[in-house]
């Protein structure tokens, strides 16, 4: 067990107990999250009570909308910053590492990659998801697959250029030339000197590819091209609460939450990275 | 002059492989340009497909937007019928160039002087302030930002308009509102990247001489350290400068954000093909252009690339 | 240039450069608005300004504004007025119609427009190589069936239309300028309609001036209109509240109760005295909004399996549930249409829902199949979904899957019969019951539901041969109960008009049919209290 410095494991201690609901959120003694309840429409939080963080327009309840939006949120994130590395690391590395030809050609690759049109990347890959949805569903593929793949898909390239540049300059570094030097091969350079020293940089590089999944997934589901009923993510809670910064519609709370749901977790996570870093980095 | 000649060279290639897939990717995807929920009458239906060439096989079509991209001609808009994709784009890219470069300015302004002062008091309150404000700008989708910004300055305080095109004043609102996570963004690298390279031999003797952390920054921490936000800023602006439909859409901007999304999504091909080959075009000169800075930056580089 | 002496500097002189000259472009183009213009937050942009080639409600609003046809519509009483025509009739109950033109009418630049130019536009209209989307409007004339005489004009149908001059207040019968007809300008560069074209930016904006030219130029109040593109409503609300709009064609959902209490807060604060007019107030529009079966599949080529459906729904609670001031429709052509009497339509009955769905063979022994309800995105069309799924499962124990696609795959699966429910509506173009009901002729490229119905075509061909309005309304009564009966869509709620017109703008009227007439708007002066 890595010793985490005390702000590090309070931001761990919160994600866990937050996936952890969220995970179980079906089998808790939450309220339906999708039960319309026309007398109750719009209440304002009530804090110690029923609606505790208040209604929806349809006199849904917030606060299990909430737990419930932490599932799809949480997984988004979670998978798609994964793929995202997963992808990206490697490539990277490998491209700076090797340089010349090798690291000239993948690197046109990685810019034909990122100037392919995000929505049409979306849009060709949901449509072949609806061609074979029944297909899919047999074997358990759902649209989600297809939104986390196509967000590492997305996001592996600013991944892969930050791996880049930190393998050029490390492996210009005195020590990844010394072990040159005595005859280490390439492929043990980069397992056992490259990737360490790439950690904090590239824990840098998740906090940040995390919340812009997740606020891609925002972005993509406004489009209709993301999550569907009945699912609920944070990002389509804080759209639909988007009327309320309006001066005339007064329900704050339907922003006010899901943006402090979002907010609060991101800045977990960017603890735990850093806790991380800290320790990585010595 | 050689090395720059061959990524031109490599730059021609990407377009090409970029507007294949592209063109190919969009025209597999279910719908048309001239579905509508009013349909067509059949005949009708016809001669614009006709009109268009959108009845010809999908390997002939190809050709003839290849060769007009040769040609010069991005073809005619879709949706706008009777206007010419490359009027469409013209008419954005000023917009977009302003709304992208304030976006920019936005974000080298405050982030890069955060990013120092977060180094420069590692683990102190400045670090762990600028941290926490940072990781808050990124996790804001910006249209809550931009909604709150809108209901203080508009509402609130009547000093900004709401929206639409016009003076400064007009620009203040979406320049922040999509500048901020860039600059959080900077701020962030620059720090980690300062630290590190607060943490080398060179720096820590020269800190073991008695030079002052401000000076050492000043002098020679900064050029290194700034090698990450470069390379992260050089694709970041070609984004910014390309717009974003969230805020042009908050903001009522008619820039070019709104056009990678919604050709695509109106089965616009020509201008979908049209934005993508701009985009691309912008993307891999700011990426050479980057690479040229890092060069630079790093007289390393260029012996090793 | 030396970068390594210039350190971090580097990156923002020339950036700086960039955002200085950039800013010095764009006011460039941004012309400040005159005062006394009318600003309209006019939704997406309009795809052309053709009047032959654009459909559209935003399209519709700057069409009227830049062209005239030979009639129009009055806002407030619906009747058809003379406008470029200073005379129509039909000598023989709907059959043939002569218009009568104006003397010494001119279009924007001066040249003169008559009868021949509604001819040669009308041509326009029917050629094939214009790919015009109301092409079908003039399908039935006669051969040779358009003449001009002396500036009149005179058409000939195979059937009577006895509503044909309302159709030609629309944009789609509008004249069209003979550079226009012709290819050699582009659209919208001459008018003849009460503004012309100033200027226009693609996504931003559209710029109107009074036309000099316009025959009754003297009644025109406004010195132009500008069109914003604003495609976000909120940003619109946003707009119109701090009084930088004057016109919103829709508002969110979530605002209509607040601005309700806000309509009654300006009449508390003597803002806007009580007989004024509202700036909110939703009225009904001729359209419905609708849910189309696929009747050539199983479950629902049984007629009654889709009528039990549709009893299974509380259009009521619906309403409410939307909470957007939308009225229940129990049938598909809205009541409020002017001298309609239709049917009963389907009304909320769980029992005969019930025994229909046994009627039809599904027991607890054969339930029936779980089955895939289609929307495009849309918050509304979302919570419809939403409700339709938890009544049906209320009421008759059936369960459905929700499926939302993107606008262009929606339209696509519906156009190929690629769906067991899908989501739809239909806006009426003039005031007739056939503006509906020629939807679900067989032949219809707008049927999209599998259904052909012979004895619902021959009712609607019964009524198309019949002059007199009375045995002709009852044929078309006839044709809406069969369509109810045979249920091959269950109508959900009728649209309202919910645009949010402020008081400083005089002359304006609400109507059916969204009719605005431009060239009788004026814009009052702010006053203080409205500028805070």
């Amino acid at each position: 067990m890595i010793r985490l410095r005390q702000s590090s494991r309070w931001g761990l201690f919160f994600l866990l107990l937050l996936s952890v609901i969220a995970f179980l959120a079906p089998s808790l003694p939450f309220e339906d999250p999708s039960a319309i309840h026309l007398n109750q429409r719009l209440v304002e939080p009530a804090w110690t009570q029923a609606p505790f963080l208040g209604t929806d327009s349809k006199g849904r309840d917030l606060f299990a909308r909430i737990f419930f939006g932490a599932r799809v949120s949480l997984a988004t994130g979670l998978f798609g910053s994964l793929l995202a590395l997963f992808i990206g690391i490697p490539w990277g590395s490998i491209a700076g590492l090797l340089g010349g030809k090798v690291d000239r050609v993948m690197m046109r690759i990685a810019d034909a990659m990122e100037s392919m049109p995000m929505v049409v990347l979306v849009l060709f890959l949901l449509s072949i998801l609806s061609e074979y949805r029944m297909e899919l569903d047999a074997i358990g593929i759902g649209r989600m697959h297809v939104f986390y793949l196509a967000i590492g898909l997305l996001f592996w390239l600013p991944t892969a250029r930050i791996a880049r540049a930190e393998a050029l300059r490390l492996r210009s570094s005195s020590f990844v030339q010394a072990a040159q030097s005595v005859g280490s091969s390439r492929s043990r350079i980069l397992i056992r000197h490259l990737l360490p020293n790439m950690a904090p940089s590239l824990l840098v590089m998740l906090g940040i590819t995390v919340p812009r999944v997740v606020l891609m997934e925002a972005f993509l589901s406004f489009l209709g091209l993301g999550v569907e009923p009945p699912s609920i993510s944070w990002g389509l809670l804080a759209a639909d609460g988007l009327a309320a910064l309006n001066p005339l519609v007064g329900c704050w709370w339907l922003l006010a939450f899901p943006a402090a749901a979002l907010v609060a977790s991101l800045l977990a996570l960017n603890l735990v990275a850093d806790g991380l870093r800290d320790r990585l980095g010595k | 002059m050689k090395r720059f000649l061959r990524r031109l060279l490599a730059l021609t290639f990407v377009l090409f492989f970029v507007h294949a897939g592209t063109f190919f990717m969009v025209h597999s995807v279910r719908g048309g340009p001239f579905d509508s929920d009013r349909q067509l009458p059949p005949q009708v239906e016809k001669a614009l497909l006709a009109e268009y060439h959108l009845d010809e096989p999908l390997l002939q079509q190809y050709a003839h937007a290849v060769s007009g991209v040769f040609h010069g001609d991005l073809g005619p808009s879709l949706r706008y019928r009777g206007t010419r994709v490359a009027d469409v784009l013209a008419e954005a890219i000023p917009i977009s160039i302003t709304l992208g470069g304030g976006a920019l300015f936005v974000a080298l302004l405050l982030g890069i002087p955060a990013g120092l002062w977060a180094a420069s008091r590692k683990n102190k309150s400045p670090d762990r302030f600028v941290l926490s404000v940072a990781t808050l700008c990124m996790a804001l989708p910006n249209f809550v930002l931009a909604g709150g910004l809108v209901a203080l300055f508009s509402f609130s305080w009547s000093l900004l308009p709401p929206a639409g095109l016009g003076g400064f004043r007009h620009w203040l609102m979406p320049c922040f509102c999509l500048g901020l996570p860039f600059a959080a963004q900077v701020a962030r690298i620059l720090r980690t990247s300062a630290l590190e390279v607060l943490e080398t031999p060179a720096v820590l003797a020269a800190r073991a001489r008695g030079m002052d952390s401000e000076t050492l920054l000043r002098r020679h921490v900064l050029r290194s350290a700034l090698m990450p936000v470069v390379a992260f800023l050089g694709p970041a602006s070609a984004g910014l400068l390309t717009g974003s439909l969230v805020i042009e859409q908050v903001f009522a901007l008619p820039g070019l954000g709104a056009h990678f999304v919604q050709a695509a999504m109106n089965r616009d091909y020509t201008l979908a093909l049209g934005a993508t080959l701009l985009y691309t075009a912008v993307l891999g000169l700011f990426s050479l252009f980057t690479d040229f800075l890092l060069a630079r930056l790093d007289p390393r580089m260029e012996s090793l690339s | 240039m030396d970068w390594h002496s210039a350190q971090f500097r580097f990156s923002l002189t020339p950036l700086l450069t960039l955002l200085l000259v950039s800013f010095g472009l764009v006011p460039a183009c941004t012309k400040s608005i005159p005062p006394g213009t009318l600003v309209v937050a006019n939704n997406a942009d309009v795809q052309s300004l053709d009047p032959q080639l654009a459909t559209g409600a935003p399209e519709g609003r700057v069409l009227s504004a830049l062209f005239s046809g030979l009639t129009r519509i009055d806002p407030s009483t619906l009747k058809v007025l003379p406008e470029l025509a200073e005379h129509f009739s039909s000598p023989d109950g709907g059959y043939s119609w002569e218009f009568r033109l104006r003397p010494n009418l001119q279009w924007s630049d001066g040249s003169a427009l008559g009868a021949m130019d509604v001819l040669e536009s009308w041509e326009r209209l029917q050629s094939p190589a214009t790919a015009a989307p109301y092409r079908d409007w003039l399908h039935d004339l006669t051969e040779g069936g358009l003449v001009v005489e002396d500036n009149i004009l005179r058409v000939k149908f195979q059937s009577p239309k006895p509503f044909f001059p309302g159709m030609c207040a629309y944009h789609a019968l509008a004249p069209v300028p003979p550079g226009l007809r012709d290819g050699s300008e582009s659209a919208g560069k001459v008018t003849s309609g009460p503004f012309l074209l100033g200027s226009r930016r693609i996504r931003d904006r559209i710029q109107l001036q009074a036309n000099p030219h316009y025959w009754n130029e003297r009644k025109v109040h406004l010195p132009g209109i500008v069109f914003l593109t604003v495609e976000s409503q909120f940003t619109a609300l946003n707009l119109f509240l701090t009084g930088e709009a004057h016109f919103i064609p829709d508002v969110p959902a979530l605002a209509v109760s607040s601005l309700y209490q806000r309509e009654k807060q300006l009449i508390r604060d003597k803002i806007r005295g009580p007989r004024s007019r509202p700036e909110f107030d939703p009225q009904p529009f001729l359209a419905t909004y609708f849910y189309r079966f696929n009747t050539t599949q199983p479950p629902f080529d049984d007629a009654r399996v889709r009528r039990a459906l549709s009893l299974a729904v509380d259009r009521t609670l619906l309403a409410k549930t939307l909470g957007s001031g939308q009225p229940p429709a129990k049938t598909l052509i809205p009541n409020s249409l002017p001298n309609w009497d239709g049917p009963d339509g389907h009304n909320y009955d769980p029992e005969t829902a019930r025994r229909l769905l046994r009627e039809a063979g599904y027991d607890s022994e054969h339930p029936f199949p779980k089955v895939e309800l289609h929307y495009n995105t849309a918050e509304l069309h979302r919570d419809v979904a939403e409700a339709l799924q938890a009544q049906w499962r209320m009421v008759l124990g059936i369960e459905t899957r929700l499926y939302n696609q993107e606008w262009k795959v929606f339209l696509d699966a519906q156009k190929k019969l690629d769906y067991q429910l899908s989501r739809s509506s239909w806006i009426g173009d003039y005031l007739d019951p056939t503006t509906f009901l020629d939807v679900f002729r067989s032949d219809s490229p707008n049927n999209r539901t599998g259904w052909k119905d012979q004895r619902y075509d021959l009712l609607l061909e019964k009524a198309k041969k019949t002059t007199h309005q009375q045995p002709r309304m009852h044929f078309l009564r006839q044709a809406e109960e069969q369509l109810l009966r045979e249920a091959p869509i269950m109508p959900l709620f009728h649209y309202a008009g919910r645009e949010l017109v402020s008081s400083r703008v005089q002359g304006y009227r609400r109507n059916l049919l969204g009719t605005i007439h431009w060239a009788g708007l004026h814009l009052l002066p702010s006053t203080q209290a409205e500028e805070r």
